[in-house]
């Protein structure tokens, strides 16, 4: 009996090994980063924040080369967002700093990542590839990633601290892949915003007169920053920090009171400093460990004028 | 670095550094101490033909690391605390003692944050009893928090990270590999 179960477990072995070694970890990222743009899906999610609990239904498709997507909360307050007419070959850079290079030439991203495939999985009651993503210095944040072997789509992740905690947990419950391309001609919801802003754009530039001295090594400015002025985003491939400055005296709320410190929530963490010389204040929200969001909030610089 | 602090370091790895010199060291620059430090054992190692696995690893960073978000999470009321410790000094032991047992619940917010504020009455206990036997409460405060207090308390400032969590996510979004689920960040904390 023994023995037979052992060789039945041999042979799943065999088969399934060819499957995940067709694809490298740097491989299943990539295709991960494009997949969820580019299908059409409805799925209910779970978001899992400590002891809480929330569930979503997420809807995604592509219609006229267009991305249509909604999210709605499925308990609590009614609560939908939806988010429509981006042009599927809009160009971000964070899946572009996992395309551009691969785990092999340790470049880009796999200087700051090591990416392990660490086992199979089912989830949403599809088989999935699950992928260990351990950061090599101290200013990011860890993951573990399952993805769906079909599709690539990210069907669980899990974030956690340099610790080794789970801080956060993205999990599909349900995934259907056959939906029509039309099936999103939501109105009445809130539309998510999303404008295109070059950075050359001098006018923008020269409002700008603040910088982090400091960032993490493979963090890249994004590009499509809504108001040049008031604040920058950084992506290093998976994390995301965006840093906002605004002042601390305004001509309608008067002085605002501003604690230097800290807030936490799940895997997003916020760090203030006020700049009193400035007459300004600085926030850095993101996924990243506190020590990275005070790092780069207290290394803001002004332009001598 | 200067030489009388090279020197220091050289009695110190020997064995030999007098208290001026030990302050002498602590006071330099933090990282040039680090690397003369790593320097010195090397060629001792070359000297005494030994080989050490670790000698390339510098895990200071890491530590602080570690200390500083510990000091994050059990920070929570770094001002109350330090008025608690100054009844202390104050010998108003019996103060002490009642608010010391109100502990986090006092100012817990939503039932996650008092699980966070937990950490805070675990800390402040020891201070304080140190402090009601005539102790070292001053010490026991220096050391409280140099990543600064966590803010979770405070509304405006909530309202603020709320804020500006979903311009974040906008950005975010397109970025980590996630998509629209990013929202469900923002969404669920609304609905809280």
């Amino acid at each position: 009996m023994l023995v037979r179960l052992a060789s039945t477990a041999l042979a799943a072995v065999l088969v399934s090994a060819p499957a995940a070694s067709i694809e490298s970890g740097s491989e299943l990222l990539n295709r991960m980063t494009h997949s969820h743009r580019e299908l059409n899906y409805r799925a209910i999610v779970t978001y899992q924040l400590g002891e809480q609990l929330s569930s979503y239904r997420i809807t995604h498709t592509v219609h006229d080369g267009k991305e249509f997507e909604a999210l709605e909360s499925l308990d609590g307050d009614h609560q939908d967002l939806v988010h429509h007419g981006h042009d599927i070959n809009c160009v971000h850079p964070g899946p572009q700093l996992i395309r551009l290079f691969n785990a092999e030439e340790e470049q880009g991203f796999y200087r700051y990542y090591d990416v392990d495939i660490v086992g199979e999985d089912r989830v949403a009651g599809r088989d999935a590839v699950t992928l260990s993503i351990k950061p090599r210095d101290v200013y990011r944040l860890g993951y573990k990633l399952s993805l769906d072997n079909e599709t690539g789509l990210l069907l669980r992740s899990d974030i956690v601290n340099q610790q080794g905690k789970v801080l956060e947990r993205f999990q599909y419950a349900m995934l259907d892949l056959n939906i029509p391309d039309d099936e999103l001609l939501v109105d009445g919801a809130i539309e998510v915003e999303h404008k295109d802003v070059s950075l050359d754009n001098p006018a923008t530039t020269q409002l700008r007169v603040w910088r982090p001295d400091w960032i993490p090594a493979g963090f890249t400015p994004l590009k499509d920053t809504d108001d040049g002025s008031a604040a920058i985003s950084y992506t290093d491939g998976l994390a995301v920090m965006s840093v906002f400055v605004e002042p601390l005296v305004t001509a309608d709320s008067g002085a605002v009171a501003v604690t230097e410190g800290g807030m936490r929530r799940g895997a997003s963490v916020s760090y203030t400093v006020a700049f009193p010389d400035n007459g300004m204040f600085a926030t850095v929200v993101g996924e990243v460990p506190m020590l990275t969001a005070k790092q780069v909030s207290k290394s803001l610089s002004w332009d001598q004028r | 670095m200067n030489d009388t602090v090279r020197e220091s370091l050289s009695a110190l790895m020997d064995g030999e550094a007098s208290e001026l010199e030990l302050r002498r060291i602590l006071s330099a620059d933090e990282k040039a101490i680090r690397t003369e430090w790593a320097d010195l054992h090397r060629s001792q190692e070359l000297l005494k033909n030994e080989s050490n696995p670790f000698i390339g690893w510098d895990i200071s960073s890491r530590v602080m690391a570690e200390i500083a978000d510990d000091e994050l999470v059990n920070s929570g009321g770094t001002g109350w605390k330090q008025a608690v410790s100054g009844l202390a000094i104050a010998a108003s032991v019996a103060a002490v003692v009642v608010i010391g047992s109100m502990g986090g619940n006092m100012f817990g917010g939503s039932p996650q944050m008092v699980a966070e504020n937990n950490g805070v009455s675990g800390r402040v206990y020891p201070a304080q009893a140190s402090a009601a036997v005539g102790g070292v409460a001053v010490s026991a405060q220096a050391q409280a928090s140099p990543a600064g207090p966590l803010l979770n308390n405070d509304a405006e400032a909530r309202k603020r990270f709320e804020a500006y969590l979903r311009k974040h996510t906008d950005r975010a979004a397109f970025n980590n590999g996630q998509g629209m689920v990013s929202y469900a960040r923002v969404v669920s904390q609304e609905s809280e």
